[in-house]
C-alpha cells in the first residue's frame, strides 16, 4: 500500500485522536507507545508482536489448517497454538511439559493460515521460531533432535551415499551455466525423475553440474525445526561447492531446497549472488525460449497437487500457471484440475518434517489429500516437491510421477 | 502453570482420576481425554473480546477440569448421563468464535468439544437438505456442497471459524440473511442429546402443526438444555447470477427509509449493508464519494438472472426516490475483499484500546430513536473514542443494528469496568428505544443481567422449561438464566 493510500485508510484514527480530549489523547499516545511492554520478553528467536496478533485473532484461518483436521483438538487451531505459545514464551506455561511444548510442532509450516491471513501472518513461521527458542533450551520432543544429529552425520536427510551411490547422477559438464541441485527425498526416492530431469537439460543445452559425490543436504528440513546453526553448517558447505562449480544459476527440483537456498540462507546471514530457481519455473522458460519442443504423445491422465511453497509465495515467487503451463504444452495430454489447487491446495503431510515427530497425524493429512487428487479420476498424480510425492508414495495412492517426468516423456530420447 | 482466574468459584469434583478414567471409558481411547495443563488453557475462552485484553495480561478466564473429545452421540449421552449422576458442569464447545463468553467454562466442568463430529450424513438433492453432525465448520461446509453444486446461504462473519452446533446454540445470522434466513429458517430438524442422556431426533418435514415446536425451544439455549448432534439444513443451487451496486445518503434516516422500503416491496437482496458516516469513513476510503455520507450496498443473487436484473431496477428506483446517489459496484466489491477482514482485535488491543461490538434489533418504527440512543449513550461514556454503527440484517418488519466501540479506560476503573461500562450504554440505549437486546451473538455472560428487562415474567418460563430438561443444572451454567460476576 502507497502512502497515499495508507494516509486516506488511516485519516480517522488521526481525526479520533486530534478531537479527543487532552486527556484522552495522551492515553492514546502511551497504549501506541507501551505497545511492547505486553509482549515483549528477553532472548527470544519470537517475533512476539506477530505471535501475539495471531493469538488475538478468532482463527479466521482454522478451516484450512492440515494439522487441526486431522487432530481435532482447540490446542492445535493456529491462533490457538499461538496463544499457547505466547503464554510458554512469557512464562505463564512451563516448556519444560512435553505436551505443551509439542503444541509448536503441530503445524506442517504448509501456510495455509497466512493465505487467509488479513495481517498476512504465518503462524507455521512463528511455531518455527518457538522450536528454535526449544532447540536452545535442549527441550526436544520424540524424534526431533535424533533427526537433527542423524542429517548432521550423514550430511543427508537419508543415508551418506544418497547422492553419491548413483554414478549416472554426477554429471559435471565443464564451463557449468546451472547447478543441478537435486534435493535428497528426489535422489533417495524417485531417482527416475533425477535422470527425467537431466535429460530435460541435456536436451536443451545446458551446461550443468551435479558434484553429487560432494553435495550435502540443503538444512531446510533442520531450518523449520528450528536447529538454526545447523543450517548456517549446510549454508557455509553449500555455497562454498556452488562458487567452485563456477555456475550461475542453481536449479532445484524441490521448491524446500530452493526457499532455503534462496531465502534461509540469506535470512542467515550467507548473503550470495546466485540465481536460484526450481526446475518448474526454469522448464517453462526453456519453452517459451524453444530450447525444447515436446512433441511424444503422453496419452495419459493427471492431475496436480500444487506444493505449497510454490502455490503460497513461500519461496519470494508464487507459482501457480508455470506447471500447468507446462502440461498445456505437452501432446496428447489429459490435465485434471483437482478441487482445491493453486494457492488453496491442501497439505500432503509431509511439510515441517512431520513424518519425523508425528508420523501418524503426517500420513492422516496426506491420505485426506491423496482422496482429493483421486477424486479426479487421473491415472497418475503428478507434484514438484519431492516431499510431497514422497509421501504420497509413502501413503499408496494412483502412481505418483514428478513434473520433470512427465515432461521429459514428451521429449524425444 | 502461572495464570490468574476470573471466574475462580470452581465446582469441586471429589475424584477427578476417577472421572478421568470414567471418561475414557466412554470414549474408548485416553488420547479423547485430557487434563493436560495447555488443553485447559486452550478451552479457558471464546472470543469475548474482553478476553482478549485478560490474555495479554497472563489472566484466564475459567479452566475447565477436563476436556473429552466424543465421536458419537451414545459417547455424548453416556457423558451427560455421568455429568448428570455426579453433578458436574458440562460445556459443548464447537470453535470458541462466540462473543459474548457462552463457552467459558465459569464453574469448570466437563468441556465437550464436538470436533471429531463432522459428517455430511446426507445431501439430498431432490427436498434441497443436507444433513450434517454439528461439529463441522462453516467454510469447511461450505468447500464440500460446492464441490456438488450448492450452498445454504449461512454466511456469519465467523463462517471460517464456527460449527454448525454454534450457528444453533446461538441462533445465528449470516450475511447473505436477508435472502437465504436466518438459522431459524434453514434448520429443519435436529438431534439432540438431553441432561439427563435421552437422544431425541425432531421430525424432518417442511412444516407441520403438531404441538410445539422443540427445534425452536434449542435455537438459542446456548448449549444450557442439552448438546445438538446433528441437524437437517435448507441448501439451493449455486445462483446464477449476482450482481451488487451501491449508493450513498446524507443521512442515515433516508437509508433506512429506502431499505425498509424495497424489503416491503418484498424484494430480498441477499445482502443490505447501510453503514454510518463514522464506518464509511473507516470502510470506504477508497470512495471518494462516499466522504461524510452514509454507504449502503446491496448484493442480489438468484437461479434466474432476469429476477436479478429486476431486483436490481427496484433498488435503484426505491433509492433514487429516498434521495440517494448511485455509486457503482465499487464499494460492493471492496466489502467483498474485506468482509472477512477481521484484525482490529489484533491491531488495537494491544495498543490499549478496549473493544467490542453488540448487535441489536428493533421495529422499523423505532429504528432511527434506537440508532441515536444508543451511540448517544455510548458517546457519553468516559473514555470513549469511537461509537459508531451499522445496519446489517433486515426484514419486512425491522432491522438490525451492529454498533461499535472502542476507548481508553479512565484511571479509576480496571479494563473490565470500562468494557462493561460501555455494554451498559448499548444496552441502555437499545432498551429505551424499545429494542432487542441482542440479534444473533446472544446472551452468554455479557448480556445475562439485561434478560429481566429483555423478557420480564417470560424468563421465569425459561427457567422452568430449563429446570424441566435439564433438572441438576449441568448444562453450561453461568449464562443467560443467571448473572455470572468475577469472584
Amino acid at each position: 500500500m502507497g502512502l497515499l493510500a495508507k494516509i486516506k485508510k488511516y485519516k480517522w484514527i488521526g481525526k479520533l485522536i486530534f478531537s479527543s480530549s487532552l486527556k484522552n489523547t495522551k492515553k492514546i499516545i502511551h497504549g501506541f507507545r507501551h505497545e511492547k511492554d505486553f509482549y515483549h520478553v528477553e532472548k527470544t528467536h519470537v517475533n512476539m508482536k506477530e505471535l501475539l496478533k495471531c493469538a488475538l485473532c478468532p482463527n479466521m484461518c482454522r478451516f484450512e489448517c492440515p494439522s487441526l483436521r486431522v487432530t481435532q483438538k482447540e490446542m492445535y487451531s493456529p491462533a490457538t497454538k499461538a496463544r499457547i505459545a505466547f503464554h510458554m514464551e512469557k512464562g505463564n506455561l512451563d516448556m519444560v511439559n512435553l505436551h505443551t511444548a509439542e503444541v509448536a510442532y503441530m503445524c506442517t509450516n504448509c501456510d495455509g493460515c497466512r493465505n487467509w491471513c488479513p495481517m498476512d501472518i504465518s503462524t507455521g513461521d512463528l511455531l518455527t521460531q518457538v522450536r528454535a527458542d526449544l532447540m536452545e533450551r535442549e527441550i526436544y520432543i520424540p524424534g526431533v533432535k535424533e533427526f537433527n544429529d542423524r542429517v548432521l552425520v550423514n550430511q543427508t536427510t537419508f543415508v551418506p551415499e544418497t547422492f553419491s551411490r548413483n554414478p549416472e547422477f554426477n554429471v559435471n559438464m565443464e564451463n557449468p551455466e546451472v547447478f543441478y541441485y537435486m534435493g535428497c527425498v528426489m535422489a533417495e526416492k524417485k531417482p527416475e525423475a533425477v535422470l527425467a530431469n537431466m535429460k530435460i537439460l541435456k536436451k536443451a543445452g545446458i551446461r550443468f553440474c551435479t558434484f553429487s559425490d560432494e553435495r550435502t543436504c540443503c538444512g531446510g528440513p533442520l531450518n523449520t525445526l528450528g536447529f538454526f546453526d545447523s543450517v548456517k553448517k549446510f549454508a557455509k558447505k553449500n555455497l562454498a561447492l556452488f562458487n567452485k562449480s563456477g555456475a550461475k544459476i542453481i536449479i532445484t527440483d524441490c521448491p524446500a531446497c530452493t526457499n532455503t537456498i534462496r531465502n534461509t540462507y540469506k535470512a542467515l546471514g550467507f548473503k550470495h549472488k546466485f540465481h536460484v530457481t526450481t526446475s518448474v519455473e526454469f522448464y517453462r522458460t526453456l519453452l517459451e525460449k524453444e530450447k525444447i519442443t515436446p512433441s511424444k504423445q503422453v496419452d495419459v491422465s493427471i492431475t496436480y497437487h500444487d506444493p505449497c511453497i510454490s502455490s503460497r509465495g513461500k519461496m519470494g515467487t508464487v507459482d501457480i500457471e508455470n506447471a500447468r503451463y507446462i502440461f498445456s504444452r505437452i501432446p496428447g495430454l489429459d490435465f485434471r484440475e483437482v478441487y482445491l489447487g493453486g494457492n488453496e491446495t491442501q497439505c500432503c503431510g509431509r511439510g515441517g518434517v512431520s513424518h519425523v515427530h508425528h508420523a501418524e497425524e503426517s500420513d492422516a493429512i496426506g491420505r485426506q489429500r491423496i482422496q482429493q487428487l483421486k477424486d479426479t479420476g487421473a491415472q497418475y498424480l503428478v507434484s514438484a516437491c519431492p516431499a510431497c510425492e514422497e509421501g504420497f508414495l509413502f501413503i499408496g495412492g494412483n502412481p505418483v510421477m514428478d513434473i520433470g517426468e512427465i515432461l521429459a516423456l514428451s521429449l524425444e530420447d | 502453570m502461572n495464570f490468574d482466574v476470573v471466574y475462580k468459584k470452581r465446582v469441586e469434583i471429589p475424584n477427578l482420576e476417577q472421572l478421568v478414567s470414567q471418561l475414557v471409558h466412554i470414549v474408548g481411547n485416553e488420547k479423547w481425554v485430557s487434563t493436560e495443563e495447555a488443553d485447559l488453557v486452550a478451552y479457558s475462552k471464546d472470543y469475548q473480546l474482553i478476553t482478549n485484553r485478560w490474555m495479554m495480561e497472563g489472566v484466564v478466564p475459567g479452566l475447565p477440569h477436563v476436556i473429552v473429545w466424543p465421536e458419537t452421540e451414545e459417547q455424548i449421552s453416556k457423558i451427560l448421563l455421568l455429568a448428570n449422576e455426579k453433578k458436574i458442569p458440562v460445556i459443548p464447545y464447537g470453535e470458541g468464535s462466540g462473543v459474548v463468553g457462552a463457552a467459558i467454562p465459569v464453574y469448570g466442568g466437563i468441556m465437550v468439544d464436538l470436533k471429531r463430529m463432522t459428517k455430511i450424513i446426507e445431501v439430498n438433492e431432490h427436498n434441497l437438505t443436507v444433513t450434517v453432525q454439528c461439529g463441522a465448520n462453516g467454510k469447511w461446509l461450505e468447500r464440500e456442497l460446492t464441490k456438488v453444486g450448492y450452498l445454504i446461504g449461512h454466511v456469519p462473519q465467523s463462517f471460517y471459524s464456527s460449527t454448525v452446533g454454534g450457528w444453533i446454540a446461538h441462533r445465528a445470522a449470516g450475511q447473505f440473511s436477508t435472502k437465504y434466513g436466518k438459522i431459524e429458517d434453514i434448520v429443519l430438524s435436529m438431534r439432540i442429546v438431553l441432561p439427563t442422556g435421552e437422544i431425541v431426533n425432531t421430525k424432518l418435514y417442511p412444516r407441520a402443526s403438531d404441538g410445539p415446536q422443540i427445534e425452536r425451544l434449542f435455537l438459542s439455549s446456548e448449549g444450557t438444555l442439552g448438546i445438538v448432534t446433528q441437524a437437517t439444513m435448507k441448501m439451493w443451487p449455486l445462483p446464477k447470477k449476482q450482481a451488487g451496486i451501491a449508493f450513498i445518503f446524507n443521512v442515515i434516516e433516508d437509508s433506512l427509509k429506502a431499505t425498509r422500503l424495497i424489503l416491503q416491496k418484498q424484494i430480498y437482496p441477499a445482502v443490505i449493508r447501510i453503514y454510518d458516516k463514522a464506518e464509511t469513513e473507516r470502510h470506504f476510503y477508497i470512495e471518494p464519494k462516499a466522504n461524510k455520507k452514509v454507504m449502503v450496498i446491496f448484493v442480489c443473487e438468484a437461479p434466474i438472472e432476469s429476477l436479478v436484473d429486476l431486483e436490481i431496477s427496484e433498488i435503484k428506483n426505491t433509492c433514487s426516490e429516498c434521495k440517494g446517489i448511485e455509486c457503482g459496484k465499487g464499494p460492493v466489491v471492496h466489502w467483498f475483499d474485506t468482509r472477512f477482514t477481521v484484525n482490529e482485535s489484533s491491531i488495537y488491543i494491544p495498543k490499549g484500546q478496549i473493544m467490542d461490538t453488540v448487535e441489536v434489533s428493533c421495529m422499523w418504527d423505532k429504528a432511527e430513536q434506537l440508532y441515536h440512543s444508543v451511540i448517544g449513550e455510548l458517546s457519553k461514556v468516559e473514555g470513549i473514542l469511537l461509537a459508531s454503527g451499522h445496519a446489517s440484517h433486515f426484514y419486512p418488519n425491522g432491522v438490525c443494528f451492529y454498533f461499535s466501540f472502542s476507548g481508553v479506560v479512565p484511571d479509576d476503573q480496571t479494563p473490565e469496568e470500562f468494557f462493561k461500562l460501555a455494554w451498559e450504554a448499548v444496552m441502555i440505549g437499545t432498551l429505551q428505544a424499545g429494542g432487542s437486546i441482542s440479534h444473533h451473538h446472544g446472551i452468554g455472560i455479557n448480556r445475562a443481567r439485561w434478560m429481566r428487562e429483555e423478557h420480564g415474567p417470560v424468563l421465569d418460563l425459561m427457567k422452568k422449561i430449563k429446570h424441566v430438561i435439564d433438572p441438576k443444572g449441568i448444562m453450561n451454567p453461568g449464562k443467560l438464566y443467571e448473572e455470572t460476576e468475577r469472584e
